[in-house]
């Protein structure tokens, strides 16, 4: 990485950041920040929906297990929106997306809580860096 | 002609008859011997045993006729068994009764007849010993004594027939008594009033472990044998079910017990202990003791309840992980944000303490969720009842849920008067209640109105907890199979309660109830336990 991306790797990125822990968006949202990234933040994946049909995104980040509306439901239907973004869920627990079903729905990755700020940054440079590689193809 | 009349106790005389066993069976010596001796001594041809059927008389021994029986309206004997006395009519062409009886105008043409009642175990006239001629005439005084005699003589081989058919049912009936009690599953035991036993069937040595020496030597053999209760306690020997059975003269029923094996496993028994009197005494002369081995049933139960267990905990491990590992992100993302404040020198003091103070209560969330799960981390089956204060139960156990309830917008509500103390097993009572609102929990999930309400009320006597969610009751088609053991509609792996079934059999250990009905069309289930007396006290002295 470069100096530059260093102190912020995702500078510029807009983010879409779904999760129904207020405590938890609040943490992200401040740290994805400091980094550079663009955050949006939303409480459950109706609202991210919402959030998705009117604004531009780079990437999506959501938590799974949410009322109204679950990490699956959000990457389905953006999935079927037609606009295809790389999407990454978070889960907790007991981890119910079998690769199957990510490539069905559109997932490009998944997260397990508990995780740092580091992890996530990390995880999304490697596919910014990817995407731009084959960009540059 | 003229029929007879029906004797008086028509019917009781028939019944006598019937017990008998005599009507249409074959000719007898006995019998025929009877009859040849009383036409001989009143010198006619014709001698009858006649047995008055209810429309018909059958001859059980007939001299001098090829008949077995003829219609009841014709017959003389019918006449006859109205009276104690020979009946006799000395010439049947001349007498108004019978001139135009078919036996007189045809054959056999009866003239004389005479014939003397015979008499069933109930004393009742069955039918008589007669003697009929074809020719018109009288029997001598010594002749109708000596039919009379003979009379009695019948009487008396039907009586003795009876009394020996009635020993042979008698003795068909013990011997299919004992090759019951010696083939039944059961173990059966008999023992007199000062606890010698008098009688036992093979399965009670197979099941007690003992030889049958053992068995016809000891007198009480509980008193070789510790056993042990369904909570690991002893048995003192005067709580033996067949020693209160014996002192107090109350029947013990259904008592479970363990009786160490030589191998050193316990074979638990259930055991009915029932005082009985012998013929003729009223006060108990013996205790019969029936048990079953029911070591299996035990095992099962207790692999069901373990089973449960294990499971519910790998489901709460699952869902430890879920509840906690969200709050921990929260907390390493607020360490990180703070050590790149530290690193880059970030003055705002304020920020950092918030960030602080963030990762504090988080911590305290954390703790509160493990709180929560303690109530399902020991066995608490062998404690013993308490008062317990429902308040602070339900306020501990549902701690976890608070937690929940934030993360899944469900409204929890808790409605529990402090003072309510019922008499259970603490641990118990809470891991029914977190079981139920667990259940309510999931099943609320995906519904657009989503509450759970755990109310308490009370008459004093006892106290109901009632668990009930937004959820729109159970289907009519499974609320008989809720309580069931395995029963469940949930994915393998949702489940994360105890067992209803398992959480019924707790309650109901402790005395209570549990069950389910729907709370104003909502799902709804009801925990009713006794309340603990002081309460009950205290009540009154208010009042």
């Amino acid at each position: 990485m470069s100096p530059d991306s260093n102190d912020a790797p995702l500078s510029g990125i807009r983010i879409l950041f779904v999760d129904d822990d207020d405590d938890l968006r609040d943490a992200v949202v401040l740290s994805l920040q400091r980094y550079g990234a663009i955050v949006s933040p939303a409480s459950n994946g109706i609202s991210a929906l919402e959030l998705f049909h009117h604004l531009e995104f780079d990437v999506v980040l959501s938590d799974m297990r949410m009322p109204d509306g679950d990490g699956l439901f959000l990457a389905d239907s953006i999935q079927k929106s037609g606009r295809r973004k790389p999407i990454f869920i978070i889960f907790s627990g007991y981890n119910d997306l079998t690769p199957e079903i990510c490539a069905e729905s559109g997932i490009t990755e998944t997260i397990e809580k508990p995780t740092t700020i580091d992890e996530i940054v990390r995880r999304m440079c490697k596919l910014i860096k990817r995407s731009s590689w084959r960009d540059s193809e | 002609m003229r029929v007879a009349s029906l004797h008086p106790r028509e019917e009781e005389t028939l019944k006598d008859l019937a017990r008998l066993e005599l009507l249409d069976t074959g000719p007898e010596d006995e019998f025929d011997d009877i009859t040849q001796l009383a036409s001989c001594i009143c010198n006619v041809p014709v001698s009858l045993i006649s047995l008055v059927d209810r429309d018909r008389q059958w001859f059980k021994s007939a001299v001098g006729l090829n008949v077995k029986e003829t219609s009841r309206d014709e017959a003389f004997c019918a006449h006859a068994i109205l009276q104690e006395q020979v009946y006799e009519v000395p010439d049947a062409s001349k007498d108004e009764l019978f001139k135009d009886n078919p036996l007189v105008v045809g054959s056999p043409f009866i003239r004389h007849y005479a014939g003397a009642p015979i008499y069933g175990p109930e004393g009742l006239p069955i039918g008589t010993l007669c003697v009929i001629n074809t020719q018109p005439g009288y029997l001598a005084e010594d002749q109708k004594r000596s039919l009379k005699q003979l009379s009695k003589v019948v009487t008396q081989i039907l009586n003795l027939r009876y009394s020996k058919l009635l020993a042979e049912r008698q003795k068909l009936r013990h011997h299919y008594a004992s090759f019951a009690v010696q083939n039944m599953a059961d173990g059966v035991i008999v023992q007199d009033m000062l606890g010698y036993i008098v009688a036992f069937n093979p399965v009670a040595l197979k099941i007690l472990g003992l030889t049958e020496e053992q068995v016809v030597s000891g007198r009480a053999l509980v008193k070789s044998m510790p056993c042990l209760r369904e909570d690991g306690s002893l048995f003192m020997n005067n709580q033996h079910p067949g020693v209160v059975a014996r002192v107090t003269g109350i029947g013990q029923h259904g008592i479970v017990m363990g009786l160490p094996t030589q191998s050193g496993d316990v074979r638990w028994i259930r055991v009915t202990a029932e005082p009985v009197a012998c013929e003729g005494s009223v006060e108990p002369t013996h205790v019969v003791t029936t048990f079953s081995d029911v070591t299996l049933e035990k095992q099962k139960q207790a692999m069901l309840i373990q089973s449960s267990k294990l499971t519910s905990l790998g489901q709460l491990a699952g869902g430890i992980a879920h509840e906690i590992n969200t709050p921990l992100t929260t907390i390493l993302l607020n360490t990180g944000l703070l050590r790149t404040d530290i690193r880059t020198g970030n003055s705002d003091v304020a920020a950092m303490e918030r960030r602080i103070e963030k990762i504090e209560n988080t911590t305290c969330r954390i703790e509160s969720i493990i709180r929560g799960l303690s109530v399902f981390a020991r066995d608490s089956s062998s404690d013993p009842l308490e008062p317990v204060s429902l308040h602070s139960v339900i306020e501990e156990g549902l701690a976890f849920f608070r937690e929940r309830s934030n993360l899944r917008r469900v409204r929890l509500e808790v409605e529990c008067d402090s003072s309510i103390m019922v008499l259970g097993v603490r641990h118990q009572v809470a891991q029914v209640i977190v079981s139920l609102v667990a259940n309510s929990f999931d099943a609320v999930e995906g519904l657009d109105e989503r509450w759970v309400k755990v109310f308490v009320e009370s008459d004093h006597t006892k106290a109901k907890i009632t668990v009930a969610d937004s959820g729109t009751g159970i289907a009519e088609s499974i609320v008989d199979n809720i309580m069931t053991p395995f029963f469940t509609t949930k994915e393998v792996g949702k489940a994360m309660g105890l067992g209803l079934s398992i959480s019924r059999s707790m309650i109901e250990e402790m005395g209570g109830t549990l069950y389910y009905r729907p709370f104003h069309g909502h799902t709804a289930f009801h925990i009713e336990l006794p309340c603990h007396f002081s309460t009950y006290k205290g009540a009154q002295d208010v009042a």
